[in-house]
């Protein structure tokens, strides 16, 4: 990318491309932003670009990942934050404003994709939505062979959720990474099948569950594409099933790994940054990264081949960032104090080198009082 | 075939995830000379292993539930099959019973499925309610059945404070019950806030977790 079309993006207020940019000028810039923080405070971005670029930032880079918790600034409830763009738009910023952090995850809910591929949805007032399981669109493995791809012009939810990129990235500017998301399509399937039976089919037919992720990858590289055009500078995939609380390791690499990989590439090929999220217990770092080459992974359990938080940092924190741990029944039942003190172990541990984001393992609590996301951004900005 | 090889079968059936071999085995039966003690005894021996084999990570969850869907056929087959439609077997009264289900807010019920089919393979006597079951049927439930456990799960934080809600009524109007929960927002320290009694980290710790609060004798 030319120095010139870079500064049209800054001049428009927007994050260029970051993996567009030559390779020595975001280094030279990630060890300006090292450099210059020892003695002055960071803006969110420069933080996270040295960050990402595994060089020390002034402090840990912090998002307390509140994003249907932003509904409790705006008074707005789950229907309109999952169904209309301005609104959850709304809430993201309010939640960024108002707590604070340096990136922000657009973490809607999980049926966004299956909705749009015909899933029956309930919209509960005060919950996260979710498939009605009683009327499946995939009710048996021959239903499998019925999925079709969908146009995402026509796709509904999809296309409100780029429009909440577009309206993001506008509101939030150089302010901060806005960065997009997609369920990976074995996520997509549970939706549509239920993930019992999802499971066992992988089992017992493989190959027609394999054939439904064909097509909805497919929609999933447009979609991902699409979110890329809103000018989000970074797409996470979900792939909850690449953990023990989804397929073995080899069953996982064979089943949605190569679709994984398709989807990521998509990403790259706009020069985006690619993030993994996967709340899973025991998650496969190690066939994720071959699949996906992710950026970043974030994460709220341990993989299955480290046993410590200093393992996995030695392990993995020079191939990819990690993003996390802080964990959920904490931020439900702990004081500001106990968080605040995880929190310091955390970064004590992940921290050095750069490579590392304070978060929580998954989206913060959306019905909890937000006061342990105030505690998080104390956290990165006390011990960081 | 000896009964004992029998037996063997019907276990390595369910461990192995394989119903049709588990119908061989029920083929070769002779009801006069096998009682349904045994026969779940069997059963419930090949979901002990599959169990053990998630523990060590030898089976993941397809497996395991593979091998709950064996266990589930051969309870059928016992009951409906060999024995003629007879859904008590003797001494079925003794049993301690358990209500179980996914408190109101929440569908996800894999977990619980799980949990319920161990419990069951167990021993006890299993009320699953299913998901998104309202309060005052859980309450509806104690009554009936007088259980010493109910366990109760979530998938998301959202319900919590509904599941609190309960314990609190559990607690109230059945201080003799005890209460587990489980679920992806929970720990040990979380459970105990609530007002739970137990924690059940995974299906896997549900056994144990519930023969601390129940001790049963026969299991």
């Amino acid at each position: 990318m030319h120095i010139l079309e870079i500064l049209k993006y800054l001049q428009q207020k927007k994050i260029p491309p970051l993996k567009k940019l030559p390779e020595p000028l975001i280094n030279f810039t990630a060890a300006c932003a090292s450099l210059r923080g020892r003695i002055q405070s960071l803006s969110n971005l420069e933080r996270v670009l040295a960050t990402i670029q595994h060089k020390q930032p002034d402090r840990v880079p912090v998002t307390p990942l509140v994003c249907a918790g932003g509904r409790q600034i705006s008074g707005i409830g789950y229907p309109d934050f999952a169904l209309d763009a301005d609104k959850a738009a709304g809430a993201f910023i309010d939640g960024f404003n108002f707590v604070g952090g340096d990136l922000v995850i657009l973490l809607l809910d999980l049926s966004v994709e299956a909705a749009d591929f015909g899933q029956h949805m309930v919209y509960p007032d005060e919950s996260t939505p979710h498939p009605d399981y009683n009327r499946p669109i995939i009710p048996s493995v021959d239903d499998y062979a019925k999925i079709k791809p969908i146009r995402l012009r026509e796709a509904k939810r999809m296309q409100e959720f780029v429009r909440l990129c577009r309206i993001m990235t506008e509101k939030i500017g150089l302010r901060g990474i806005v960065t997009g998301f997609v369920f990976g399509p074995l996520g997509v399937l549970s939706m549509m099948r239920g993930a019992e039976n999802l499971f066992k089919d992988c089992m017992t037919h493989p190959k027609k569950v394999m054939a439904a992720c064909e097509i909805i990858t497919e929609v999933l590289i447009d979609f991902v594409r699409a979110q890329g055009e809103a000018g989000v500078p970074a797409v996470a995939i979900d792939t909850l099933f690449a953990s023990a609380n989804g397929l073995s390791k080899p069953m996982w690499e064979e089943i949605e790994g190569p679709f994984a990989r398709e989807i990521s590439k998509a990403i790259k090929e706009q020069g985006l940054l690619v993030g993994v999220h996967n709340c899973g217990h025991d998650l496969y770092f190690d066939a994720q990264i071959r699949s996906m080459e992710p950026d970043v992974i974030s994460f709220a359990h341990l993989p299955d081949d480290c046993n410590t938080r200093k393992e996995l940092k030695e392990r993995y924190g020079d191939q990819v960032t990690l993003l996390g741990h802080v964990p959920t029944p904490l931020l439900v039942h702990g004081s500001p104090k106990d968080v605040m003190e995880e929190c310091k172990k955390q970064i004590d541990d992940l921290a050095p080198g750069g490579g590392y984001v304070l978060a929580p393992g998954c989206e913060y609590p959306p019905n909890i009082p937000l006061t342990n996301a105030f505690a998080m951004v104390n956290a990165a900005k006390t011990y960081g | 075939m000896k009964n004992r090889l029998i037996m063997t079968s019907m276990e390595d059936s369910v461990f192995l995830y394989a119903p049709e071999k588990l119908h061989e085995a029920f083929q070769q039966i002779k009801s006069d000379t096998c009682s349904p003690g045994d026969i779940l005894t069997a059963l419930a021996r090949g979901i002990d292993k599959a169990r053990k084999h998630f523990r060590t990570g030898t089976y993941s969850i397809p497996e395991f539930l593979l091998a709950i869907d064996a266990y589930r056929e051969g309870v059928n087959l016992m009951k409906h099959h060999l024995f003629g439609k007879q859904p008590k077997e003797a001494g079925d009264e003794q049993k301690p019973h358990i209500v179980i289900g996914v408190v109101e807010g929440d569908v996800h019920d894999m977990g619980k499925n799980i949990v319920s089919a161990v419990m069951e393979a167990c021993g006890y006597r299993v009320l699953d309610m299913g998901n998104n079951v309202p309060n005052d049927l859980f309450l509806d439930a104690l009554t009936t059945t007088n259980a010493g456990v109910l366990a109760l799960s979530c998938m998301m934080s959202t319900p919590m404070d509904n599941m609190k809600g309960l314990i609190g009524m559990v607690k109230k109007l059945f201080p003799k019950t005890a209460v587990i929960v489980g679920g992806a927002p929970f720990d040990a320290n979380l459970a105990l806030r609530i007002g739970a009694d137990g924690y059940a980290e995974s299906a896997i710790a549900i056994p144990e977790e519930t023969r601390k609060l129940l001790p049963l004798s026969t299991v």
